[in-house]
C-alpha cells in the first residue's frame, strides 16, 4: 500500500468530534483563536506513549466515541475518558498502544466517566494545515466536524513498527477531580469581597450551555458589574456577565470580551475541566499571586 | 501624552499592559508603538501580542519575570515617544449599499437611506483590534446619528463580507456567521483570505474609508478579485 492510501475511514462520528493539535499559537492579533486539545494533559499522553512529537495531531472526540475502519497497519492509543472500547470486537483498555493491522475495526462506546477522549495515531493525522495548525476549527480549517464517512490520513510506517508495550495507569485525578485552580482575574478587584468570597465557599455545577468555545455555570453570582471597554480574553477567563451569569471561556474562545475577568484558570484546571459533563460539581481554588 | 500604566499578571504567562480605560486614537497608537517595540525586544519569547481599547496583552512561551519584563518596559517609556515609526494606512473599501437591513436603520435613524449612504463614507474609520471572530475589525468613528441597536433576533447567516452597524459600531463580516448586526452594504473585497499572508492586510492603527459602488462596478471588481489583478487601494498617513 502507498503512503497516501493510509487513512482511517470514519463509519460513525461520535457525538461532537474534530482533529486537534496544540493549537494555533501567535494568531490572537488576527482575532483567531487558538483552539487546539480541550483536555492537552490527555492529548499529550497519548502521542507521548506513541513516541509521536508534541504537535502531532489527534482525534479529540466528546460524550460518545465513534466507530473507525484503519486502512494501514499503525499503532494507535486512546486517551481520556473511559468507554467501552473494542477492537474486532476484542475489548481494549486507554492508556495502552493498541496494534492496528488493515481492515481493523475500532469502536468505542459512550462515555462512562470524562467528556473527552483522544485518539492518537503513530505519527499524527496527516489533515491539512491553516495556519501552522492541524486544529479544526469553523472558518478557519476545512472542516470543523467530524462526519460519517469522513476520511482521516495517516502515514504508515515504511518498516516494521518496534512493538510498543507503554502503558499507564488512568489518572483518575484528572477524571475525578472538582477542584478547579485559579488566579484572581484583573477586574476581579471590582467585585466586593464578600462576592468574590462566595466563589470560593460555594460550590458550581456545570449547565447544559458548554462546547469547545466556553461552559456556562448553572449558578448565578448577583453583582453589580459593568461591562467593560472589549479587551483581550483567553482560554481559562472566567467572564462575569451584569445578570449574574458565570462563563468559562475554553479553547475555541474569541480573543476579546466586554464581561468583566473575575478569575483565570491555570492550565491544569482547563484540562480537568474539559473533562466535566453537564451537571458536575466544581469547586474553585484560589492560587495565591504570590505564586504566580 | 504620557498615561500612567498599569500591569496586569493574569497568568504565569500573560501580561497585560493597560493604559486608562478610554477609546482614544492616542492610546491605541501608543499600544501599537509599545507594541511594536515589545515584539523586537522579546520576539524569541512571545507567542503572540494582541490588544483590546487599552489593553496590550503579551502571550510568553514560558512564564517570565514580572520584575525584568516591567523593568525594561518602563525603561523603553522613558523615551522619547515616536508615533513616527509606525506606517499607517487607510484603505479604500467599495461597498454596494443595498443591506436589507437599510430600511430598518432609516426607521431608527430617522435618516433617508441616502443620507445614511452618505454618513456611512464619510468618515475615516479607526481600526482599533480585530476580535469577536477571525478578522472581525473593532472600528471606531461611527457617526451617532447611525447608532442603531442590533437585532433581537439575530440572522442564522450574514454573508461575508456585509458591513453592518451594531449599536454605536459599524463592521465587515469577515466570514459567513450569525449575527444581529443591521446589514446595510456589501463589499466584495475579501477582507479575511486564509490563502494570503498575513490573512489581513489592514493592522490596528490603520484606517478605513468606505465608498459607494454599482452593481456593475461589484461585479467587476468580483471578477477582478476572482481573475487576480485586484490591488485593495490604500494611501499612507
Amino acid at each position: 500500500m502507498r503512503l497516501s492510501e493510509a487513512h482511517v475511514e470514519v463509519i460513525k462520528p461520535g457525538f461532537y468530534s474534530s482533529i486537534q493539535d496544540l493549537g494555533r499559537f501567535g494568531q490572537g492579533h488576527w482575532g483567531i483563536p487558538s483552539a487546539g486539545a480541550m483536555d492537552r494533559q490527555s492529548y499529550e499522553l497519548a502521542n507521548h506513549l506513541l513516541r509521536n512529537h508534541e504537535n502531532s495531531a489527534c482525534l479529540e472526540m466528546t460524550m460518545i466515541g465513534g466507530e473507525f475502519i484503519f486502512w494501514a497497519k499503525t499503532q494507535i492509543v486512546l486517551t481520556g475518558a473511559q468507554a467501552k472500547i473494542s477492537l474486532n470486537q476484542k475489548p481494549q483498555e486507554i492508556n495502552n498502544v493498541i496494534h492496528i493491522n488493515s481492515g481493523d475495526r475500532l469502536k468505542i462506546g459512550p462515555f462512562s466517566k470524562g467528556c473527552r477522549m483522544y485518539l492518537a495515531i503513530k505519527g499524527g493525522f496527516q489533515t491539512s494545515i491553516t495556519l501552522q495548525s492541524r486544529s479544526w476549527y469553523k472558518g478557519i480549517s476545512p472542516h470543523h466536524l467530524l462526519k460519517a464517512g469522513s476520511i482521516l490520513p495517516f502515514n504508515a510506517p515504511i518498516v516494521d513498527l518496534p512493538s510498543l508495550n507503554a502503558k499507564v495507569s488512568v489518572d483518575h485525578y484528572l477524571l475525578e477531580n472538582q477542584q478547579i485552580e485559579v488566579y484572581a482575574g484583573p477586574e476581579s478587584d471590582q467585585l466586593p469581597n464578600d462576592i468574590f468570597d462566595q466563589l470560593f465557599d460555594r460550590e458550581f455545577h456545570l449547565s447544559p450551555m458548554m462546547n469547545r468555545m466556553g461552559i456556562q455555570i448553572q449558578e448565578k453570582l448577583e453583582n453589580q458589574l459593568n461591562e467593560i471597554l472589549t479587551t483581550p480574553v483567553y482560554p481559562g477567563t472566567v467572564q462575569l456577565s451584569p445578570g449574574g451569569k458565570i462563563m468559562i471561556l475554553m479553547r475555541d474562545a474569541q480573543v476579546t470580551g466586554g464581561y468583566p475577568r473575575i478569575l483565570q484558570l491555570n492550565q491544569s484546571a482547563i484540562n480537568i475541566l474539559a473533562q466535566k459533563k453537564q451537571g458536575d460539581k466544581i469547586q474553585f481554588k484560589l492560587i495565591r499571586s504570590d505564586d504566580l | 501624552m504620557t498615561y500612567k500604566l498599569s500591569y496586569k499578571h493574569i497568568s504565569p504567562n500573560i501580561l497585560e499592559i493597560c493604559w486608562p480605560q478610554e477609546i482614544s486614537k492616542d492610546i491605541l497608537l501608543q499600544m501599537m508603538t509599545y507594541k511594536k517595540k515589545i515584539i523586537s525586544i522579546w520576539y524569541e519569547e512571545l507567542w503572540d501580542a494582541h490588544l483590546g481599547y487599552h489593553c496590550l496583552s503579551l502571550n510568553f512561551k514560558e512564564p517570565f519575570s514580572l520584575d525584568e519584563v516591567i523593568g525594561q518596559i518602563e525603561e523603553f517609556s522613558q523615551e522619547k515617544e515616536t508615533h513616527s515609526i509606525l506606517h499607517r494606512k487607510r484603505w479604500q473599501i467599495p461597498v454596494l449599499y443595498q443591506g436589507k437591513d437599510l430600511s430598518r436603520v432609516a426607521k431608527i435613524t430617522k435618516l433617508s437611506v441616502n443620507n445614511i449612504i452618505e454618513e456611512h463614507q464619510k468618515p475615516s474609520y479607526l481600526l482599533h483590534f480585530f476580535g469577536f471572530m477571525p478578522g472581525f475589525m473593532y472600528l471606531g468613528g461611527l457617526s451617532e446619528k447611525l447608532y442603531a441597536p442590533r437585532k433581537d433576533q439575530p440572522d442564522p447567516k450574514i454573508q461575508k463580507g456585509s458591513v453592518a452597524i451594531g449599536g454605536q459600531q459599524t463592521g465587515i463580516y469577515p466570514m459567513d456567521s450569525p449575527g444581529g448586526w443591521n446589514i446595510i452594504g456589501l463589499t466584495p473585497l475579501q477582507v479575511f483570505n486564509l490563502k494570503e499572508q498575513p490573512p489581513i492586510s489592514a493592522q490596528p492603527g490603520d484606517e478605513i474609508k468606505f465608498y459607494s459602488i454599482d452593481k456593475k462596478e461589484f461585479e467587476a471588481i468580483s471578477r477582478s478579485i476572482i481573475n487576480q489583478n485586484y490591488t485593495l487601494e490604500y494611501e499612507t498617513i
